[in-house]
């Protein structure tokens, strides 16, 4: 296969030595090389004046499952502007632009890749719809994916956990999830509330106990923490806490880091955990609070879930929340569903505004916890897309971290009382160009285990975005000058050029399959598919994913137990 | 004065055409040359109208728009459309007149789904039948028809006036299930059978059963308001409708208001 040579370009790759530095980088069949400086390139691009970075990670982002097509459904006038005479004759990718919020899998796909990139991965798998959710991950073009496995809230887990069953038990299931599901990491939502709420619990704190299981929220943390740290997966158990967006849920979001007690766990949108209930409002930001115990606790990562001024919808499995949300929808409808009886989901549109006192708060909060942590490779940028706001906004959200004055042009322009009063107006940092490059590729491919992703190393993955180097870095961020995948260039200046398959990445715990007869016979008695038919084989994610190549991320058992 | 225009159909499109873009005030300053020249998409492609249709001039006195043909690939006829006329002589596609504020539109013959959804003025006459969704919202829009006339001479399907806001809408056939869902003001009046669950969700506007009288669902209940007068000045603008509204004033309707599931206050006017 052909080699290519990108010269003379500014390589920001903050997972190796030298970041910053002008230096060529070299592709061969799909991987990064290292090549003497005379050695010939089949072609070679002049990146001279240009930024070459691994291309984006991002590992929180709803793309594929039920609620994602519920929230397209549900919100068709968001695609209506797609239908404009004058986009007939255009690339369907540059259909534009109001499509962002629930954009259909091939526009996902195609404005990924033209912001630079080349993954994405989805967070909140039911177990029930995990061949959905493959399927539609695997329509996405371009960017590589994976998926959590959501447990917590799911009858057979609460169950065991009521009986007392053996943790080994309970371990051996969760590695039996990952293994049936494909999925890359485990998630937990609300644990044990989206249960609870079905038996009519409204709430339930960190330390409260489930009406029907007496199971709380902390011993199922712990338990499915532990679980995951013995079957040796990389990616820490992917926690969306108790209370969310509840005033003062801090304490339950403080109680979780605790309960963990040193495992490791990944603790999602926090932005929307991170409120006290101080002020005239009883509704503070508690960022504070939460970036000290970050720091403090190097067993926690993050990600951000900054909310952005404008239509979106929030799609969530947390039921219980999106109940009480349900009152604030914008437009004025929203879905509620069970799943199974072992999941929940709720899809509430929003319209965030600068005017209010609450969203301009979440709006501050969230950039207050990225400019305060001290160490970036646990602050992984995003939006929770599409609940904080679209993917699209990764670039004018970039801004904001690296540029003061925009900063504060824009804190100018929300509701006054938080502007005047807020943390944000006096944190002077300005993010880096390496810290960028660590949210948004080194430190969630680090995260994830996906140990030739998300750097430029000789045998890393060619996925490579080049950037031309400008003062406003928005519109930097926004039309790369090349994107790569696998070393073929996808994206020039913001038109997709080629749309090749991505892969999806897995975990295969080893577990001990005895534990299969004990989930037969609950299927047997309890389940309405029958247990042969839950697990996909390997070809069938072959079938779902259209014959994308399948990466196995490598699990370490016992190492760190 | 402006041109009119006569688009007399070649052939059948193979594939749905949006039409959107063809306006009686946007073809109005154009050469015929123009108008055959422009591009409306076709399926994932464009296409010209002169590919479509043969361009013919007319004398006209004003923005005017002819078409002859099977139009029911075309989608789109007159949407958006601020003024201006157009009338099709042959079957239409879906969205008929929809978000149109001003003009005029008459078709003789069939029309698709959502045939005057989201009309905010204007009025759209329809020859023969209208499929499901008529005088509705936009999918997933709160709002539907919101202003402006609809005329069906022939049967329209379910879900007419779903959400409907303001504006008449009139049937002069038979409308199916789910008539008036979700209706939150305006004026209906039907003089054909009646589907199943009309009404159902309404909060405010009214309907006119001057056909076929529908059972009263449990949810809506009978008022003893003196409506004589109101009925007097409603009757005679239903007249204008034609025959089967003709002689309204002298049949004094009892008056139910429902859907209590709801708001409640949408009344069924049923003549005696
Ligand atoms: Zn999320």
């Amino acid at each position: 296969m052909s080699s290519l040579r990108l010269a003379g370009g500014r390589v920001i790759d903050p997972a190796n030595p030298d970041s910053g530095a002008l230096r060529d980088v070299c592709v061969r069949d799909g991987r990064i090389v290292a090549m003497a400086a005379d050695a010939p390139a089949d072609a070679t691009i002049d990146c001279g004046g240009c930024l070459v970075m691994a291309g984006g990670i991002d590992l929180h982002t709803h793309i594929g499952g039920g609620k994602v097509n519920l929230a397209r459904l549900l919100l068709p006038e968001l695609q209506r502007d797609c239908c404009h005479p004058d986009a007939a004759q255009a690339w369907p990718a540059r259909l534009d632009p109001a499509a962002h919020v629930t954009p259909g899998t091939l526009l996902t796909g195609y404005r990924y890749a033209q912001m630079g990139y080349t993954s994405a991965f989805e967070p909140a798998m039911v177990p029930a719809n995990a061949r959905h959710a493959h399927m539609e991950m695997g329509d996405v073009p371009i960017l590589d994916h994976g998926a959590y496995v959501m447990l917590g809230s799911d009858e057979l887990l609460l169950r065991w956990m009521a009986e007392g069953k053996p943790f080994e038990q309970i371990r051996d299931y969760v590695g039996w999830t990952l293994n049936a599901t494909r999925a890359l990491g485990l998630k937990v939502v609300n644990p044990g509330g989206i249960s609870a709420f079905k038996f009519n619990q409204r709430k339930l704190d960190v330390d409260e106990e489930h009406v029907h299981w007496r199971t709380t929220p902390r011993q199922i943390l712990h338990t499915l923490a532990r679980s995951l740290v013995e079957l040796g997966v990389p990616h820490p158990l992917h926690i969306h806490g108790s209370n969310l967006g509840v005033a003062g849920n801090i304490e339950s979001t403080l109680a979780t880091i605790d309960a963990l007690e040193g495992l490791p766990g990944h603790l999602t949108h926090i932005q929307f955990h991170a409120y006290g209930k101080e002020g005239p409002k009883k509704f503070s930001s508690a960022a504070l609070q939460l970036v000290e115990a970050v720091n403090a606790n190097p067993n926690i990562s993050i990600d951000v879930g900054q909310i952005m001024f404008g239509q979106t919808v929030t799609a969530s499995g947390d039921t219980m929340r999106q109940l009480a949300n349900a009152d604030h929808a914008s437009p004025r409808k929203w879905i509620g569903a069970d799943i199974e009886c072992d999941a929940g989901c709720g899809v509430v549109p929003f319209r965030y505004k600068e005017q209010s006192y609450v969203n301009a708060l979440q709006w501050a909060i969230g950039l207050e916890i990225f400019l305060l942590v001290q160490d970036p490779w646990r602050v992984v940028l995003t939006t929770d897309h599409p609940n904080g706001g679209p993917f699209t906004s990764y670039p004018h959200l970039i801004r904001l971290l690296m540029d003061r004055e925009f900063r504060n042009e824009q804190l100018a322009r929300i509701h006054p009382e938080v502007a005047e009063h807020c943390a944000l107006k006096d944190i002077t940092r300005e993010l880096s160009l390496d810290e960028i490059a660590i949210m948004t590729r080194a430190g969630p491919a680090r995260l994830l285990g996906l140990a030739d992703r998300g750097h430029l190393a000789a045998g890393a993955a060619a996925d490579i975005a080049v950037y031309r180097q400008a003062a406003d870095v928005e519109s930097m961020f926004t039309t790369p000058e090349h994107v790569f995948k696998d070393g073929v260039e996808v994206a020039r200046r913001g038109r997709i050029t080629a749309s090749p398959v991505g892969a999806t990445h897995v975990v295969e715990p080893d577990y001990d399959r005895t534990v299969e007869k004990h989930l037969k016979a609950h299927h047997d008695t309890h389940g309405s598919v029958r247990f042969e038919h839950l697990a996909i084989s390997r070809d069938e994610l072959g079938e779902c994913s259209r014959c994308g190549q399948v990466h196995v991320v490598p699990c370490t058992a016992g190492e760190g137990a | 004065m402006s041109e009119a225009w006569l688009l007399r159909q070649r052939s059948v499109p193979a594939l749905g055409v949006d039409f959107s873009a063809v306006s009686p005030s946007r073809v109005a300053a154009l050469s015929a040359d123009e108008v055959a020249r422009l591009t409306v998409p076709m399926g994932r492609e464009a296409v010209a109208l002169g590919e479509l249709f043969e361009v013919v001039v007319r004398k006209g006195d004003g923005p005017a728009l002819r078409i002859e043909g099977d139009c029911s690939r075309l989608h789109g006829i007159g949407r958006g459309m601020d003024g201006g006329r157009i009338v099709v002589d042959g079957p239409v596609g879906d969205y008929l007149g929809a978000e149109m504020t001003a003009g005029e539109i008459r078709v003789d013959g069939d029309a698709g789904a959502l045939a005057a959804c989201a009309l905010a003025g204007g009025r759209i006459e329809i020859g023969g039948d209208v499929g499901d969704f008529a005088a509705s919202a936009l999918p997933g829009a709160m709002d539907g028809m919101r202003g402006g006339v609809l005329v069906v001479r022939g049967s329209a399907g379910k879900r007419f006036g779903d959400r409907m806001r303001r504006g008449t809408a009139v049937v002069h056939g038979a409308v199916g299930d789910f008539l008036a869902s979700r209706m939150v003001a305006g004026t209906i009046a039907l003089a054909g059978a009646v589907g199943e669950h009309p009404g159902f969700g309404m909060r405010r506007g009214t309907l006119v059963f001057a056909g076929d009288r529908p059972r009263v669902p449990d949810t809506f209940s009978p008022t003893g308001h003196d409506i004589r007068v109101f009925w007097a000045l409603l009757a005679r603008s239903l007249a204008a409708f034609g025959a089967p509204f003709g002689g309204l004033a002298g049949r004094l309707p009892e008056r139910v208001v429902g859907d209590l599931g709801a708001d409640g206050k949408g009344e069924w006017l049923l003549p005696a």
